[in-house]
């Protein structure tokens, strides 16, 4: 168990050049803040991020959540720097700390990386060198992030494998990634990803590929470390019950757009955006009786595609003639809760969850 | 061969597992992945069959299609001891096409450069004696069943999307004219919505074929909306085995209630917990030796009777459950605290047995 895993401030502050610095950071003590981030792929062509805006508090998970091609992954590796090739951010700016990193160099980056933001995805085998040792691809990350010494970081490793809940980690420290099951692979890229302790997480997908009793250790892991380091977490995943279980906000996002945002409880409790509310009647409810299954009719618009007015018209089941015109904003409908929908304000809408 | 008892047909199992094991590598590397295996499938039947990676759940998959031979036991498939057939009788066993197999990830398991009418198509020609025309015409009829329009019939799979591409994998099945699908792991490549259309698919397959069904996953929630009958896996050995109904309802063995109360879910009010079915620090030692049951080293109720193995025994009806406490466990656990008191990490990770 660890208790203090801040290090002496000469060896924090090597690392960092943008020095946003440990505290309450400028910018209404936002870690991240995205304002208006557009994202264009196939180098221009297509628009798959369209004026996304959000932020994310110390001490707060907020969920990412949509089907394939939404845009929420995209906007993810905006906010980390690591777009994939032929992607570019056109407009907006990512803020961190209250530092503007949309335009850093990729050396600016590298020393931003680990340091303030820890990522973990997928698939952690494909992450990994699966013929190094788990814990000298740890000890690297602390030797070259941190400055610290071979035995320091075998140490500091051993206690950080610890803390994500490895058993006898001084022998997982000396295993190669195929030793390890999915779920303990996870937690090393987790122990990699919280090495420097990082202000914000980023887990893209994180626990989609684990066993369904794995995944809730995983994800309890989360909130422990948030609840440890005050650290703030931005969880990305297709399924509602996921980003439910942990999260305190939650961004939903159809086409590249946020469709509706708000605390967790309120979204889950009164969803006032149609795809919201069709994303709940689809995610698995913890139902466990012979019901019927429902599916969201159509498919997705293609990434990019221009569309007059609402981009979930097509498949919406209430769909008005007002929802095909012009762009629609978002509207306020309780404590930061936006919707963008032009017949949020209609009553029908309110509580029809409630009543299911 | 068995002959077929002069009971009503509609009595019989359609498959028959008797004491099966199966084990795979040889020599010093042999590893048992199946003991004891006893089920029986019945015309028209939904099962569900769940468990964690390395469960054992895909062996016991290519058991029964006859791509591993059992070490022990024997498997009867519509009255014939298919796992007694060897060389040319196998071969005609399998082009019957009685069984078939649906793939996890259809983008690997269908091949890339063929179009859907030839991956369709591609199991009656070799199974040969059809015409030109009659292949068509079933490659027709399939595709419709599983709700495809013919306009995709010159795509190949990289053209379509997921959902489309899991209901090809199913169509080229079905287009053999089986009696019984095996699905491994159909929906886990998919998101919710498609996800759900793809069971909603097999529950109506089922319904309007008198389809056996047995569809591998480890999403409990949306299994039970649409399957009759439950099976649970655990290293190997099945611990309990019932209509979903009662076992969802309220399961006899610890480990399936592990995994209702690990499986993601919008509410958060779950009769157990997940924190009050696992193990931590303050339980005590289970009991060691080969002999102990499977599930003892994670199971917070462990007591000296485990350190053997439980046989299957009826709880009610045809609901089975290997449990030496499945009477007294249940109150235990609603004992326990439901949340960790401070954060811990104490819970034994699940390693899967090693590959053989």
């Amino acid at each position: 168990m660890i208790d203090d895993l801040s290090l002496p401030p000469d060896i924090a502050g090597r690392t960092v050049d943008a020095k946003p610095g440990p505290g309450p950071a400028p910018g209404g003590g936002e870690v991240l803040r995205l304002d208006d981030l557009r994202v264009s792929v196939h180098d221009g062509a297509a628009l798959a991020v369209r004026g996304v805006s959000l932020s994310v508090r110390p001490g707060e998970i907020v969920g990412l959540v949509g089907e394939s091609g939404s845009g929420k992954t995209l906007t993810c590796r905006a906010a980390l720097g690591v777009l994939p090739p032929g992607c570019a951010v056109d407009d907006g700016t990512i803020t961190f700390a209250g530092v503007d990193v949309t335009n850093l160099s990729r050396r600016g980056w590298e020393s931003v990386h680990g340091s303030q933001i820890g990522a973990v995805f997928q698939d952690p085998a494909s992450y990994l060198n699966p013929s190094i040792t788990v814990g000298s691809q740890l000890a690297e990350v602390l030797r070259v992030k941190r400055g610290l010494r071979r035995r320091a970081a075998q140490a500091r490793a051993i206690e950080l494998f610890e803390a994500v809940g490895l058993h006898q980690p001084d022998r997982v420290f000396h295993q190669i990634p195929a030793e390890l099951s999915g779920g303990m692979l996870q937690r090393v890229m987790i122990a990699i990803a919280i090495s420097c302790d990082p202000q914000l997480l980023i887990a893209d997908e994180a626990t989609t590929a684990l066993d369904v009793t794995i995944q809730a250790e995983v994800l309890e892991l989360v909130r422990q470390l948030r609840d440890q380091r005050d650290m703030a977490v931005l969880l990305v995943s297709h399924d509602l019950a996921v980003i439910t279980e942990i999260c305190q906000r939650i961004v939903v996002f159809y086409a590249g757009e946020i469709v509706e945002s708000g605390p967790a409880r309120e979204i889950i409790e009164r969803p006032r955006h149609p795809y919201t509310q069709a994303l709940l009647r689809v995610a698995s409810v913890g139902d466990f009786r012979r019901r019927e299954l429902e599916v969201i009719a159509g498919q997705p618009p293609e990434v990019g595609a221009e569309i007059s007015g609402c981009r979930f018209a097509e498949r919406c089941p209430v769909a008005a003639a007002g929802c095909r015109d012009g762009s629609i904003a978002p509207v306020t409908v309780g404590d930061q809760h936006q919707v963008r929908c032009v017949r949020a304000h209609e009553a029908r809408y309110a509580g029809e969850l409630a009543a299911r | 061969m068995t002959a077929a008892p002069a009971t009503a047909a509609a009595s019989e199992p359609l498959l028959e597992i008797e004491s099966v094991d199966v084990a795979l590598g040889r020599g010093w590397r042999a590893a048992t992945i199946l003991r004891g295996i006893d089920l029986r499938i019945w015309p028209g039947e939904l099962v569900g069959l769940v468990g964690e990676t390395g469960s054992g759940k895909t062996t016991l998959a290519r058991t029964v299609t006859g791509l591993i031979r059992p070490s022990r036991g024997r498997v009867v498939f519509g009255g014939t001891v298919i796992s007694a057939l060897r060389g040319g009788a196998r071969r005609a066993e399998r082009r019957r096409g009685h069984l078939q197999l649906v793939f996890q990830d259809p983008l690997r398991s269908l091949d890339p450069d063929m179009t859907v009418a030839g991956i369709v198509a591609e199991g009656l020609k070799i199974r040969g004696g059809l015409g030109q025309e009659e292949i068509s015409r079933r490659v027709l009829a399939a595709l419709e069943k599983v709700g495809l329009d013919a306009t995709l019939l010159s795509r190949t799979p990289g053209q379509i999307s997921g959902g489309q591409r899991q209901r090809v994998s199913i169509a080229r099945a079905l287009a053999a004219g089986p009696r019984l699908l095996l699905c491994d792991e159909p929906v886990s490549a998919l998101d919710a919505s498609n996800r759900n259309h793809v069971l909603r698919l097999l529950a109506e397959l089922r319904d309007s074929l008198g389809l056996s069904i047995v569809i591998i996953s480890h999403d409990l929630s949306s299994l039970a909306g649409i399957a009759d009958r439950v099976i649970v896996l655990y290293r190997g050995r099945i611990v309990e085995d019932g209509p979903v109904g009662q076992v969802f309802a309220a399961p006899r063995h610890p480990y399936t209630a592990l995994l209702m109360a690990s499986a993601p879910s919008v509410q958060h009010d779950r009769p157990l917990t997940a924190h009050q079915l696992r193990r931590t620090r303050a339980d005590p030692e289970p009991p060691p030796g080969p002999d102990a049951c499977v599930f003892a080293p994670r199971c917070p109720f462990a007591i000296d009777a485990c350190a053997t193995q439980p046989a299957l025994e009826p709880v009610s009806g045809r609901w089975v459950a290997a449990c030496h406490r499945r009477d007294d466990w249940p109150g235990l656990a609603r004992d326990r605290a439901p949340a960790p008191g401070r954060p811990d990490s104490d819970h034994p990770e699940a390693v899967p047995p090693p590959a053989p």
